[in-house]
């Protein structure tokens, strides 16, 4: 090419690291990115899907610290560059052989079911995805709430497992409306919640409680107490939101174990809650055996027959062991405070008198212990940990306190016990002393924030 | 006021270096100093064409914006001192940049072969003897770089549209004749084109029925490929009576020898054609190259992808049966295809190497795959692919924003969903620079009460803030004040009857029409909007205020806002 001015064009073969990929109708690009790495994607032509959320042709997406897919309908070519830890394509002979199938019709019968509850200006489906842990359903959760986004539902999506948080951190259970395209490169895999200046992706609202522990059997009276809460707030949404109400509902809900019959049981607390008719059970043929049995007979509270659906679990599910998921948490975290890439946040950080915070902590579990807060004098056991900050009087009760919803999370710097001051990190600038501050039990601090 | 000269384009060269954005607003208010100086015409032209060679890749656009704007709406003398150096300004911008910015580069140079739009003046922007060199070369490195070009090429869009055979352009020799024209030879494109549809359609059937059959598969898309080029470029008689020839051929094989190959699906790797059929193959050597060169990169979905080719060999089917890990593929496998014959013993190494599991009876796909079935009889039929859930999700809901991905109809409604998102996209990029000087915070969780009463406002801007930022904010973020540029018989003013400056028309990205910025129809008046509203804030405003200093010409054209602006709305709803 002996164009003047020319010379500098990076024509392909500079990018060593640039590859492309090939996909038929139906197949995957299945990739793994560590957390320090990054991988970039642009969608060279045909279409494309990440959990649900087409990514336009041309748009570099930029992931980190994930193990995710990308899918296609209609076949496509992705140009990647940038090393992942493990990728491959999963070719399917036919498009019926791939689980994600069984996925976009349940979303097309989900979504016939709207149509005639908007008509008919009634609820649309509530839907509960249940399923072994590492079964792929908060994968299902985000890609029907996508779909159901692009065809212009405004769904309510509600996170009922607190090992994993929506829009929050972990150790909260949350819901939102969603009826903007969702972001795909969101740390939690959902989006960004508000913030003071404009975002390239829609913000999303959620409301949040704070249960503070990992997993729902460890209080069971409080799950269920915050459960029974969401389920209160979604509802009064879905009566009086007409936009939402015909789009329905659907919940993530905790892993449960085949046979174990404190998660039956609170499955079946969520499905009376939030007045499931739909339960969907991915990748487990007893838990969906013995829910049918349990749910033949019962009704929801709008009188209609509860179906329970069974589906297959991808092959493409991976396990995430703890250190994967430390670090997402941790990711969600520096998120919360610092923003991302595309927006930076910039907290606000405070020294802090003793005396001028009300920290509760989560007592501990006894079946007959009646007192489930008791406060707590700033210690240096509590650096790194995030506390929730809540939406309560620092008079309320503690019972109140507990259980009321969430307004954003602080994190601790830095405790000097001796001049008695604590150093926090907070979203906002402002007096903090008037909101009492929760210490959960979970997830236990594992940075330095301010490293 | 020579000494002024060199002050002018000082400023102007600051004010440049200040420009990263395609903000409307800035690139008019440069424009308008450049008319308002055209004694200095020279210096800034000079500072100009400096700032655009130096700048950064990402800011080269916008200057060379600029420059876009000045040429249109200033003309002579700016036109004539950028078209001396405008080959060198427009190739040593376009060698650095990006792929979506040459895209830019490329639309702006088509604009200037025309004359402005609403001038009337009928001379191009530039004249063609400056323009077509730069078009030579652009095409010299497009045929350069055909098979990345081909591939990366913006489907969608056909590029064709770049060179427009009836224009006079460069076209190669010999097609100049046939632009436009019906088929001399009898053989008309609209013919040839139903046979190809007809052949498609077969051949899609085809497909359907084995869709693992390479052959048919690389057929179906060099047909494709073909339609698109004969729909998207003219072709000379000889090609179309060499491609009639070829697609007969092809249909009496495709409908005598329907699929015997594949009754039974063979996903073996085997089974992969080692090399796929292309147009090359399908009408001979070199006919490929031929067209391509009169298609300008035409590209559409359908176009000319490496077909399969690039993927590997058949991985073993995943097998639902099959331990998850099997999943973990070998991670070299996209980038080395491998011929089709080794594919076996590639997967014999990778499984002595212990990436593959072992060969098990799973590896060897059983007829009966079928996922192990069994959802309930009940509302939800098992998995039978349906295309129209997929349609549902796709086509039907019409074609994507490129920026999000989100799409949208193509109907009235649909358009005006559309405007409004893309003023959304648009407010949000101008007010992110702004927000990340003022510094951006997490905002608070919303209580249950507000979660309640909450209403998601799509395309509107979430943004919770104090009242006093919120006052600043929905200044801001009114967003752009303006008016499609009315027809010339509607009898609308040319001229603000306020300020009597001439209106610009300027090509408004978002919206994708040529506008009048800053203005407002007042029934069948145009008034700058910035204007205006000063002229009615004198008037409605009490005595006691003072009035506005007057504004430095920087800031002429900023709008102000309205009271009711849609942010004060928002806000209400989510604080």
């Amino acid at each position: 090419m002996s164009i003047p001015g020319l010379g500098q064009i990076p024509v392909q073969a500079a990018v060593s690291s640039t590859r492309t990929i090939s996909l038929r109708p139906a197949w995957e690009w299945r990739f793994q990115v560590p957390a320090g790495g990054s991988i970039t994607v642009k969608v060279l032509s045909g279409t494309a899907e990440k959990d649900g959320v087409e990514l336009p042709l041309r748009n570099a997406y930029t992931f980190s610290g994930i193990k995710s897919k990308i899918l296609t309908w209609h076949g496509c070519e992705l140009e990647v560059e940038g090393r992942c830890d493990r990728d491959s394509v999963a070719e399917y002979p036919n498009p019926v052989a791939n689980p994600a199938t069984s996925h976009i019709n349940l979303h097309a019968r989900l979504s016939d079911m709207r149509v005639d509850a908007t008509r008919q200006r009634r609820e649309g489906p509530r839907v509960l995805v249940v399923g072994p842990p590492n079964s792929g359903k908060t994968t299902l959760v985000k890609t029907l709430t996508s779909y159901a986004t692009r065809q212009g539902y405004q769904v309510i999506t509600v996170n009922a497992d607190p090992r994993e948080g929506m829009l929050s951190l972990a150790g909260t259970l949350s819901a939102s409306v969603f009826a903007t395209v969702m972001d795909p490169e969101a740390v939690d895999g959902w989006g960004s919640t508000p913030t003071s200046g404009p975002s390239t992706v829609p913000v999303k609202l959620p409301m949040v409680f704070h249960y503070g522990r990992e997993s729902p059997e460890e209080d069971e009276d409080f799950y269920r107490e915050l459960v029974a809460r969401l389920a209160g707030a979604v509802s009064g949404r879905l009566s009086e939101d007409e936009e939402v109400r015909g789009s329905g509902v659907i919940v993530d809900s905790m892993g449960i174990s085949e046979g174990g019959q404190v998660g039956m049981d609170l499955v079946a607390h969520i499905v009376d809650e939030f007045s499931i008719n739909i339960v969907v059970v991915i990748g487990s043929p007893k838990i969906h055996a013995d829910l049918t049995t349990r749910f033949a007979s019962e009704k929801t509270s709008l009188g209609e027959q509860i179906q329970v659906v069974a589906l297959d679990k991808s092959d493409g599910v991976v396990e995430r062991d703890e250190a994967f998921l430390q670090h997402s948490r941790e990711a969600v975290i520096k998120e919360y405070f610092f923003g991302d890439a595309k927006r930076t946040l910039s907290p606000q950080i405070q020294q802090v008198d003793f005396d001028a915070l009300t920290i509760y902590k989560l007592a501990d579990y006894s079946p007959d212990e009646k007192q489930s807060l008791v406060t707590e004098e700033p210690s240096s056991l509590m650096q790194h940990w995030t506390f929730a900050v809540m939406n309560a009087s620092v008079r309320d009760s503690p019972d109140v306190v507990r259980a009321a919803s969430v307004l954003g999370f602080v994190y601790v710097a830095d405790v000097d016990e001796d001049r008695r001051k604590i150093k926090i990190l907070a979203p906002v600038s402002g007096r903090l002393g008037d909101r009492p501050l929760v210490w959960g039990r979970w997830p236990e601090p594992y940075i330095n924030l301010l490293g | 006021m020579s000494s002024d000269g060199a002050e002018v384009a000082e400023d102007y060269r600051l004010a440049l270096e200040d420009l990263s954005s395609n903000m409307r607003f800035e690139i008019s208010n440069l424009t308008v100093i450049a008319r308002e100086n055209t004694e200095h015409a020279l210096a800034i032209a000079e500072v100009l064409q400096q700032h655009i060679l130096k700048a950064p890749p990402n800011k080269k656009l916008p200057a060379l914006y600029v420059m876009d704007s000045i040429v249109k709406n200033v003309g002579t003398p700016y036109t004539l001192y950028f078209g001396r150096n405008l080959f060198k300004i427009f190739m040593e911008s376009y060698a650095v940049v990006d792929h979506g910015i040459r895209r830019k580069m490329e639309e702006m140079l088509k604009t200037w072969k025309d004359p402005v739009p609403g001038s009337l003046d009928t001379r191009p922007v530039f004249s063609h003897e400056l323009v077509r060199p730069i078009e030579n070369a652009l095409m010299k490195v497009r045929a350069a770089s055909m098979p990345q070009q081909t591939q990366s090429a913006i489907p969608g869009r056909p590029r064709s549209a770049m060179f427009p055979p009836h224009r006079n352009t460069p076209t190669p020799p010999g097609m100049r004749g046939f632009a436009g024209l019906p088929m001399p030879s009898g053989i008309s494109v609209e013919t040839l084109n139903g046979d190809i549809q007809k052949l498609i359609v077969a051949m899609r059937a085809e497909f359907s029925q084995n869709p693992h059959d390479g052959g048919v598969q690389s057929r179906l898309k060099a047909l494709l490929d073909l339609q698109t080029v004969l729909q998207h470029s003219t072709l000379p008689p000889d090609q179309l009576e060499l491609i009639k020839n070829k697609v007969t051929e092809l249909a009496a094989v495709t409908i005598r020898a329907p699929l015997a190959p594949s009754v039974t699906p063979t996903p073996v790797p085997a089974a992969q054609p080692a090399a796929p059929v292309t147009l090359d193959q399908l009408l001979g050597q070199g006919a490929m190259a031929a067209l391509l060169g009169m298609q300008a990169a035409s590209s559409q979905n359908t176009t000319p992808q490496p077909p399969f080719a690039g993927v590997p060999i058949r991985s073993p089917p995943m097998n639902h049966t099959e331990p998850p890990k099997a999943a973990a593929m070998p991670p070299a496998m996209p980038a080395a295809p491998a011929p089709a014959p080794n594919a076996l013993s590639l997967v014999e190494q990778l499984r002595a190497a212990g990436l593959l599991p072992p060969a098990t009876p799973t590896n060897v796909p059983a007829p009966s795959q079928a996922p192990p079935a069994a959802p309930p009889p009940s509302l939800f039929p098992p998995g039978l692919f349906r295309p129209d859930a997929v349609a549902a999700l796709y086509d039907d809901l019409g074609p994507p924003c490129t920026q999000c991905g989100r799409r949208f109809k193509t109907d009235e409604e649909g358009r005006r969903k559309k405007t409004a998102h893309m003023d959304w996209h648009f407010k949000v990029h101008q007010r992110s620079t702004e927000a990340e000087k003022r510094g951006t915070h997490r905002s608070w969780y919303v209580d249950q009460q507000d979660w309640v009463k909450a209403r998601e406002a799509v395309d509107a801007i979430h943004d919770v803030s104090s009242k006093e930022e919120s006052a600043q904010a929905s200044k801001d973020s009114e967003g752009p004040k303006y008016i499609l540029v009315p027809d010339p018989s509607s009898g609308i003013n040319t001229v603000c009857p306020i300020c009597q400056e001439r209106f610009e028309n300027k090509w408004f990205d978002t919206v994708q029409e040529w506008v009048w910025l800053d203005t407002v129809l007042v029934g069948n008046r145009a008034y700058h909007a910035s204007c205006r509203a000063e002229a009615t804030r004198d008037r409605d405003s009490t005595p006691g205020l003072s009035r506005r200093t007057p504004e430095p010409v920087l800031g002429k054209r900023k709008a102000e806002a309205g009271l009711a602006s849609p942010k004060v709305r928002v806000q209400k709803a989510y604080v």
